[in-house]
């Protein structure tokens, strides 16, 4: 998060505007994002949604009452611009200098979290009824054990 | 090779998740938490762990915050059930879950879950609401919890494990089984 709000600021002060946000989807997934409210975010997330079901779309601009949303895919990843309403259209293309380095800080942060999988990673036998029913019975005798210490 | 059961405990930001896998493991549990505004935040993953005979259970606490999205497929994966937490003290938190909640429920529709209610003790949404706001399904069991309370977590676990055996192999053991955790009462 602290790299997001780092290149809203950098962003903001090179360009003289005012960006609400920037976030970097990898499919549906978020990657990055700065502190923008949950509600910005789900919209981002529909508009991210649309762009991965529809081939070939490179741009998309979305307007509404309270944001304007500037979505610009790069690979795998689609990085979003949130601006206020009121930005002049054109000040969009702008914004285009800055998504190689998002999208760049974004690999970055998809490696790391790969980098964890194998610590996240459990392999075992598979499981069967009688398994269940062992961790059941386990855990029912646990709740008895503290039952009858009263607690 | 030993059997592994992988938990993972699912919610918002500032639900309980990590007090819950400390509550539960058997082993000291690894904490990823760092100082965030008037509390600490998850910003990996926590991890705790049971052994039961031959069986292992796999606890993962998940970061909650929409930003760390992305790390919550990948911790999931292979998991065979989740408990979602919500912390009912406070109904900006319960309607703050509803991004994650539609997540798991849609990217793991089949998944065997429950939602438990967390923070009974000081809870300001009913467990009703709860369900109502998360847009629970019927079948779904939404649990009371305090998660520094053992018993309590003891009970959402066997609940959850009920569901995890009626999901899989198409019967509730809890129904007329002497058993019971005494907490399906509660159970909306």
């Amino acid at each position: 998060m602290s790299e997001s709000n780092s290149m809203i600021k950098v962003i903001n002060e090179e360009l003289g505007i005012d960006l609400l946000g920037v976030l970097v989807f990898n499919n549906n997934d978020i990657v990055l994002a700065n502190d923008v409210p949950g509600e910005l975010m789900r919209l981002a997330a529909f508009l991210v949604n649309f762009i991965n079901k529809v081939n070939g779309i490179k741009y998309v601009k979305v307007k509404s009452n309270n944001v304007l949303m500037y979505a610009v895919r790069s690979g795998d990843l689609v990085v979003v611009f949130l601006a206020n309403p009121t930005l002049i259209e054109g000040a969009l293309s702008l914004l285009d200098r800055y998504v190689d380095k998002l999208v760049k800080m974004s690999w970055e942060i998809i490696n790391r979290a790969k980098a964890i999988e194998p610590a996240i990673t459990v392999e075992g036998d598979e499981l069967t009824e009688e398994d269940i029913l062992i961790l059941l019975d386990y855990f029912k005798g646990k709740l008895r054990e503290l039952e009858a210490k009263g607690e | 090779m030993v059997k592994v059961f992988k938990l993972v405990i699912a919610g918002p930001y500032g639900a309980g998740k990590t007090t819950f896998v400390k509550t539960l493991s058997e082993v000291v549990p690894i904490e990823t938490d760092v100082p965030a505004p008037g509390k600490s935040t998850t910003v990996a993953f926590d991890y705790g762990k049971i052994r039961v005979n031959d069986i292992v259970v796999h606890l993962f606490g998940i970061p909650g915050q929409e930003r760390f999205n992305f790390l919550w497929r990948i911790i999931a994966r292979g998991m065979h059930a989740y408990i979602f937490m919500v912390d009912s003290s406070s109904l900006e938190s319960v309607k703050s879950a509803i991004f994650m909640y539609n997540y798991f429920t849609s990217t793991f529709p089949t998944t065997p879950h429950i939602v438990a209610a967390n923070k009974q003790d000081i809870a300001k949404v009913k467990i009703s609401d709860v369900r109502t706001i998360l847009g629970v399904k019927p079948d779904v069991k939404v649990v009371p919890l305090i998660a520094i309370n053992k018993k309590m977590v003891l009970e959402a676990l066997v609940v959850l494990l009920d569901e995890v055996h009626r999901m899989m192999y198409g019967s509730s053991l809890q129904q007329g089984n002497s058993h019971g955790t005494g907490n399906e009462k509660a159970l909306m």
